[in-house]
């Protein structure tokens, strides 16, 4: 019986089809409602996705900055620790921060001491990247004895 | 009839169930992920934070190893920290100023530290996990310093001492007392001679002992009665003289650490309600 009519709408002709009903032209309604309900689904679905993976991705920017920093703060204390810094030489820290830093960081630094001595190092900070700085400070030691103290803000970002 | 009524509305109540679980879902992943950046940016503040703080402790370090002219040592095989210095310490004015132009140079830099110099004026030296303070009591460049220790948690003191300007004379033990606490006294001097003493101890009960140095002065050794082997070492003579203190563990030393006094470095950050107290560690 079912058979009988589901053939009697496929071969119905255009009037007919104009005085059916939506029933009749979609005899499947389950089948309708179905994928409807999965395309909604979909749509939430992706929905959230999206939003996840913006707000994922603003956190992995702000780990990277974090890393970023540590980075810059662990490179500062290697310059510390060698006694480079103690130098207040532009060109010895500069080869040995060339020599630490890798090819994807851009660093720079600014020294400034208690005697008024000022130095800059690296290159200069691009626009539009982000750059991350901190601040230390340190002693300058020369020959056993304290010369003076010193302020180093580095300021470090991705090339 | 009835029953496609009812599968419409348990599929409504369905969708529904399902559309409000997602929604919940997509709540709490907002909020999770805003409480994560603000998370992250604490972080990064309180990384700051101990930024500055640890590089406020080494250079307090490097002045305490420059200037202080107190050398801090563990012994050959790490059962015992050695403390050295001159008694009294010529090295104490040095100290104190380079101390006070730091302090002046990282807080005009660093608003959020402070360096408590208060904690400094007796200089303490604190051995950890043994809780054992060597002080310099009547303050640090003065006659006397004290070793004191808040339980019994050591077996023994070597104590030398070094005369550049005066003979040394002898050495004079005051009391026959007992036990089986090792002291022993060395005495030397820049003339060649040496004096020895070495004897097992009732650190509960008080000794005095006696390194007699030409023109009738000495140098004083006390283990002070019912204070768990506190050692005093005073320097009665008008010249300097070298004092090796030598603190011995029961054990190998694992994990044990020389600071100065806590309280020392105050790192603050209202903003954040945060802050980082400390001390510096020596070794």
């Amino acid at each position: 019986m079912k058979t009988k009519k589901q053939s009697y709408y496929l071969n119905c002709g255009t009037k007919d089809l104009q005085r059916t009903s939506s029933r009749k032209i979609f005899p499947n309604k389950k089948g309708f409602i179905f994928t409807l309900d999965a395309a909604l689904a979909v749509l939430f679905v992706l929905i959230i996705f999206m939003t996840a993976n913006y707000y994922t991705r603003a956190d992995r920017s702000s780990i990277e900055s974090i890393q970023m920093t540590r980075f810059g703060s662990d490179m500062v204390t290697l310059l510390d620790n060698t006694d480079v810094l103690d130098t207040l030489d532009s060109g010895t820290i500069t080869t040995k921060l060339n020599e630490i830093t890798p090819n994807n960081y851009g660093i720079r630094l600014r020294i400034t001491t208690a005697n008024s001595d000022s130095l800059t190092i690296g290159k200069d900070t691009p626009d539009g990247r982000m750059i991350n700085s901190g601040k230390k400070v340190f002693i300058v030691t020369q020959s056993g004895q304290i010369n003076d103290y010193g302020v180093v803000q580095y300021y470090i970002w991705l090339k | 009839m009835v029953k496609m009524k009812k599968k419409g509305i348990l599929l409504t109540l369905g969708i529904f169930f399902v559309l409000m679980l997602l929604l919940s879902l997509a709540t709490l992943m907002y909020r999770t992920s805003i409480k994560s950046i603000t998370r992250t940016a604490e972080i990064e503040k309180i990384d700051r934070m101990s930024d500055v703080y640890f590089s406020v402790e080494r250079g307090m370090k490097e002045i305490f190893e420059q200037t202080s002219g107190i050398d801090v040592n563990f012994t050959e095989f790490e059962t015992g920290v050695i403390i050295t210095e001159d008694i009294p310490n010529n090295k104490s004015y040095e100290f104190n100023l380079s101390l006070m132009n730091f302090k002046a140079f990282v807080e005009e830099n660093f608003p959020e530290v402070y360096i408590d110099p208060l904690y400094l004026l007796n200089l303490p030296l604190i051995i950890r996990p043994e809780n054992i303070t060597y002080t310099h009591t009547d303050g640090f460049g003065f006659q006397r310093v004290q070793v004191i220790p808040q339980e019994l948690n050591f077996n023994s003191y070597e104590i030398e001492i070094y005369s550049f300007t005066d003979n040394v004379t002898g050495i004079q033990w005051g009391s026959n007392a007992q036990g089986d606490f090792r002291l022993k006294i060395v005495a030397t001097d820049a003339f060649g001679n040496y004096f020895e003493k070495e004897r097992y101890i009732d650190p509960e009960k008080a000794y005095v002992i006696d390194v007699k140095l030409l023109n009738d002065n000495d140098v004083k050794i006390k283990i002070l009665p019912n204070a768990n082997g506190m050692l005093e070492v005073e320097n009665k003579a008008e010249q300097v003289v070298t004092s090796k203190i030598s603190i011995g563990f029961n054990y190998t030393r694992d994990g044990t650490d020389l600071t100065l006094s806590d309280k020392l470095i105050n790192v603050t950050y209202p903003k954040l309600k945060s802050s980082k107290i400390g001390t510096v560690k020596i070794i």
